[in-house]
């Protein structure tokens, strides 16, 4: 193998290290406000505020699979109706826990 | 003879593939993960809930409706003394009103506590109905789905199984009411316990400890911590209705450390279809990035990984509904 060879798979490496390194801040964001959220809507009593939480959630993840695939450059019409449905799935399950409609 | 079968089936299975199995025939993608396969889920799990709801009469049509019963309460109840060894206890009208009474009580002036912010202790419903006993106990919860999951949280709980394994209670009553506690849409179960004076003449059941003598039953009251003031002020005077012992389920143990075998088991039907889509649509998540990734195939679409994840996450919030608190 030479230099050249070399030094162009230690920086795939790099890329590909960074590359996960980003994934894995994103994927640990998306836990955080995913599981802060959920410990918000248990204490909370009002409806009215569940419904914002249970909304501002439903949106946050269509929100970051949009910029999840816009960092990626693979952004697409079919991601953004993808995560828009599973948003939509979150904020029915989570209506029916919590709002109880 | 058999081709046609054969055939049949193939086409059975290529179907199954291609909804469930990433490979080339499907884009690489399953068509139940796809944009129309998420809709009909989405639409089969509202569907689902409605069809539940209207058919268990719970008064609503969407969303997880509490099922909890006077006479499975009681029922349940009798299960945990029979299995104890204990007499079954009868249910008592006077004693189901004077529970009713109880709950509204809680939700007139809006507490939750044994004895009302105005001093009202338990006893004194027992007394609003004309119940005269020598024994009476007195269980709470809040916020339960069903009948089972309000019996297994008291029985975890060393006051409350104490009462419901009291072989001193000969009578029961039970309330379930719906109301507005604590600016929350509450569902308050009260279940009363009781012995009739006239049943006090005669000597009691077998029990464990149920043989209690008077001062055994002070000391029981005694480690319950029921206010001292409380007590002087509400009971009954002796000539009255004989000797006082009351006891009230102290401890506010809720269902914690809870297995999810006893979470899924106490759940409503509703709740139990829910997880069962939600699990059924996790797990085709989590097969296809798993195959993805282990192919290391890239395809035009999103990651099967964050939303296996989001779904596990709405199983779990689906799971906590239905675990209310006790007193």
């Amino acid at each position: 193998m030479d230099k050249a060879q070399s030094s162009k798979l230690s920086a795939e490496r790099a890329d590909r290290q960074k590359y996960h390194r980003e994934h894995l801040l994103q994927y640990a964001l998306l836990a955080v406000v995913f599981i802060f959220s959920l410990a918000i809507l248990i204490q909370l009593t009002e409806m009215i505020p569940r419904l914002l939480v249970i909304f501002v959630l439903s949106a946050f993840y269509l929100g970051w699979g949009v910029w999840h695939h816009w960092e990626e450059k693979n952004l697409t019409r079919a991601h953004v109706l993808e995560y828009l449905l599973i948003s939509t799935l979150i904020f029915v399950v989570l209506a029916f826990v919590f709002l109880g409609i | 003879m058999f081709s046609g079968f054969d055939e049949h089936l193939d086409k059975i299975g290529n179907f199954i593939l291609k909804l469930a199995y990433p490979h080339e025939h499907n884009h690489h993608r399953p068509w139940a993960l796809q944009s129309h396969g998420l809709v009909l889920f989405i639409i089969l799990l509202i569907i689902s809930q409605a069809v539940i709801n209207i058919s268990t009469r719970s008064g609503q049509v969407f969303g997880f409706a509490t099922n909890i019963s006077v006479s499975e309460v009681v029922n349940l109840t009798n299960t945990e003394r029979a299995s104890a060894g204990l007499q079954k206890i009868k249910i008592n009208s006077s004693l189901n009103q004077a529970a009713e009474a109880k709950a509204n009580d809680m939700f007139a002036k809006d507490y939750w506590a044994h004895f009302a912010p105005d001093g009202t202790s338990p006893w004194y419903f027992f007394g609003l109905v004309g119940y005269k006993y020598t024994w009476a106990g007195e269980n709470l919860a809040r916020d339960f789905a069903t009948s089972g999951g309000v019996v297994d949280a008291w029985m975890d709980s060393s006051g409350h199984r104490a009462n419901i394994l009291n072989a001193n209670f000969t009578e029961i009553g039970v309330a379930v009411v719906n109301g507005n506690l604590e600016g929350e849409d509450t569902t308050l179960v009260v279940q009363l316990f009781g012995k009739p004076v006239a049943v006090a003449a005669t000597p009691p059941p077998t029990s464990s400890g149920g043989s209690s003598t008077t001062a055994q039953s002070a000391k029981i009251e005694a480690e319950l911590n029921v206010p001292k003031s409380a007590v002087e002020e509400t009971a009954p005077s002796e000539s009255q209705i004989g000797e006082e012992n009351v006891k009230t389920g102290q401890s506010t143990a809720t269902s914690e450390g809870l297995p999810i075998v006893s979470l899924v088991k106490n759940s409503t039907n509703s709740q139990k279809v829910t997880l069962t889509l939600l699990a059924l649509i996790a797990a085709l998540f989590v097969l296809d990035s798993f195959i993805i990734f282990r192919r290391r195939h890239t395809r035009a679409g999103s990651h099967s990984f964050a939303h296996a994840c989001i779904i596990l996450l709405l199983m779990a919030a689906t799971l906590i509904y239905g675990q209310g608190a006790i007193l």
